[in-house]
């Protein structure tokens, strides 16, 4: 069968399907588009603010109101809505004198606003005395239909220049990036980049790149260990994996009791629903299932306790030898401690509007294994042991979507089907460039 | 019909493979084109991945040359160029991650049109990766052997 043809998709290797030309006139129209649409609406959104005329005046009419002196006759409050909901509007009969006729008018606002009761409509024209002058604001076209006592401000309008502003923006940088980019290589691209990452600001906010793109250990020896030079970080702690087991497990709950009960509700009044008590029945093993593995989660933990690793050297190099020194707290019987070395690569990609990742194994090789012990409270176990990282190895690597990660796994199998893991990254530099010579 | 232009480029080392913090000296000529059509030559030194991840190139080195840089303007004779590799990343061949390194010419020609050249090379001298349930075979078939 003919396979779909895809207007942008990555093909294995480097290559690509789409014209790079294409794509270029593409965001050149795409950014023009929005730079002009823009400009256009906003010199017009402009002109007709500044002369009041369509299509502001349209929708914001306040724009062109001019401010003078009302005479407050009488107020009031209506009883608008009807029985099922009533509602209540407070206005007042303004007066305005203008130099050729006198305008009348029951008002308060442009937007009405009505209450619930009568009482807090009172208070809110509470204020307001017959009689007395108070500013008001009218449109001098037909100032008999558009008195006002309170001006309302036109957000509106803000809003509508933020994002027609917004489009110049947007439109105007794409319009110049794209531009700037018009007939340059990935190559020149990629060197630009790497001459912005040279500059004197940024130089100094990052590591010296000795190794380039082998990922920053600082963060693997600024805690020095007990018995060895280093104490290493854990990569996840257990913590928060307890935390969303407990999250999870809740929440499940909750929702399968409300099925559970509903369910149950029925049996027992003799009227069963057949299809709840069906959904009812996963849903409630998912729950018990939930809290199972939580309470086993919370019972390991407290058993098995903390674990550390020192580490003689930092970084390390392949080919050579290191002193690992490994100590487990608890209360528990083990049948077997195994420290693994791991070498995995790692690789996010798109697939539709996804973005996926996916890892490798690459090399695992035993570093140490105990086996037939028992830690008690108070006494952890503790073991040292030779590491080596082994000869032709890759190297610790970064970039942007590709990674290879190196770290060590501690694994502990106890009584009671006590099963943990703990994993501890660590970074291997290049074999040292001496030695290879 | 116009044809492209033929862009040759050499290694000063017929293996193409070198240690980090090595000396690399190559050199490029263009023919088939006259030297007028040229617009600009860009030579680079670089890697990029490859593999069921997205592609990232980084640039150890790069050169953009254009005909005002000569005093002949002719951009097309054989030029020579010289660069310090670095320390990382080497050249891999993983399972899914690939790192290779690579010289590549590109040629902007006058009327809009460019050409590119690329010639691989190794930087360290790992070998490909065996994939672990292969390895664990070969392991059992040597503890078999013996």
């Amino acid at each position: 069968m003919p396979r779909w043809f895809r207007i942008w998709e990555k093909k294995r290797g480097s290559r690509r399907t789409v014209s790079r030309v294409v794509a270029t006139v593409g965001e050149t129209f795409f950014f023009s588009a929005l730079f002009f649409f823009g400009v256009i609406f906003t010199a017009m959104a402009g002109a007709s603010t500044w002369l009041e005329t369509w299509p502001i005046r349209a929708m914001f009419p306040e724009v062109a109101y001019v401010k003078g002196e009302g005479i407050v006759q009488e107020i009031r409050v209506v009883e608008v809505g009807n029985e099922g909901y009533p509602r209540y509007r407070p206005e007042a009969l303004v007066l305005i004198e203008l130099p050729e006729r006198r305008c009348l008018r029951w008002t308060l606002r442009r937007n009405e606003i009505t209450f619930a009761t009568a009482e807090e409509a009172w208070q809110r024209i509470e204020g307001y005395y017959p009689g007395w002058i108070y500013p008001a604001w009218y449109d001098p076209e037909s100032p008999a239909q558009s008195i006002v006592l309170e001006r309302t401000p036109a957000y509106g309008l803000w809003v509508i220049f933020l994002v027609l502003i917004s489009f110049i923006v947007i439109g105007g940088i794409g319009l110049i990036y794209t531009l700037l980019l018009m007939g340059t290589s990935v190559e020149r691209r990629a060197a630009m980049a790497k001459k912005a990452k040279t500059l004197k600001l940024l130089r100094e906010a990052m590591p010296a790149a000795t190794y380039p793109s082998i990922p920053n250990d600082a963060n693997l020896t600024n805690s020095p260990g007990v018995r060895l030079a280093f104490r290493l970080p854990i990569e996840v702690s257990p913590g928060w994996w307890l935390l969303a087991t407990l999250i999870f497990s809740l929440l499940w709950s909750g929702m399968a009791a409300v099925f559970f009960i509903a369910a149950l509700g029925k049996h027992l009044a003799g009227k069963p629903d057949w299809l709840l008590s069906i959904v009812a029945l996963p849903t409630t093993a998912i729950a018990l299932a939930a809290i199972y593995q939580f309470l086993r989660e919370v019972t390991n933990h407290t058993r098995v306790g903390p674990t550390g690793l020192e580490i003689s050297n930092h970084p390390l190099y392949p080919g050579k030898e290191y002193r690992v020194f490994v100590t487990q707290a608890g209360k528990m019987k083990v049948k077997h401690l195994r420290i693994t070395l791991i070498c995995e690569e790692a690789a996010t990609f798109l697939q539709g509007t996804d973005v996926r990742s996916e890892t490798k194994r690459v090399a695992e090789e035993e570093v140490a294994h105990a086996q037939g012990f028992e830690i008690k409270p108070g006494m952890p176990f503790e073991a040292d042991y030779q590491l080596k990282i082994p000869e032709g190895s890759m190297h610790s690597f970064k970039s942007d979507h590709n990674a290879i990660h190196w770290k060590l796994v501690v694994q502990i199998n106890a009584d009671h089907s006590t099963r943990i893991s703990r994993s501890f990254p660590i970074v291997v530099y290049p074999a040292e460039v001496e030695s290879i010579r | 019909m116009n044809l492209p232009p033929k862009i040759e480029i050499k290694l000063d080392r017929p293996s193409r493979a070198y240690l980090p913090d090595e000396e690399l000296i190559a050199s490029f000529e263009i023919s088939g084109i006259s030297p007028a059509d040229v617009q600009a030559i860009e030579a680079s030194v670089l890697w990029y991945t490859e593999g069921t991840g997205e592609e990232d190139l980084a640039m150890h080195d790069f050169r953009r040359l254009l005909p005002i840089d000569r005093n002949d303007a002719d951009l097309t004779k054989r030029r020579r160029f010289q660069t310090r590799l670095p320390r990382s990343p080497l050249s891999y061949q993983g399972l899914i991650v690939k790192i290779r390194w690579a010289i590549r010419v590109r040629v902007f020609m006058q009327q809009g049109k460019e050409f590119m050249e690329e010639v691989p090379f190794r930087l360290g001298e790992l070998e490909p990766v065996v994939p672990m349930a292969a390895k664990a075979r070969s392991r059992k078939r040597a503890d078999d052997a013996a």
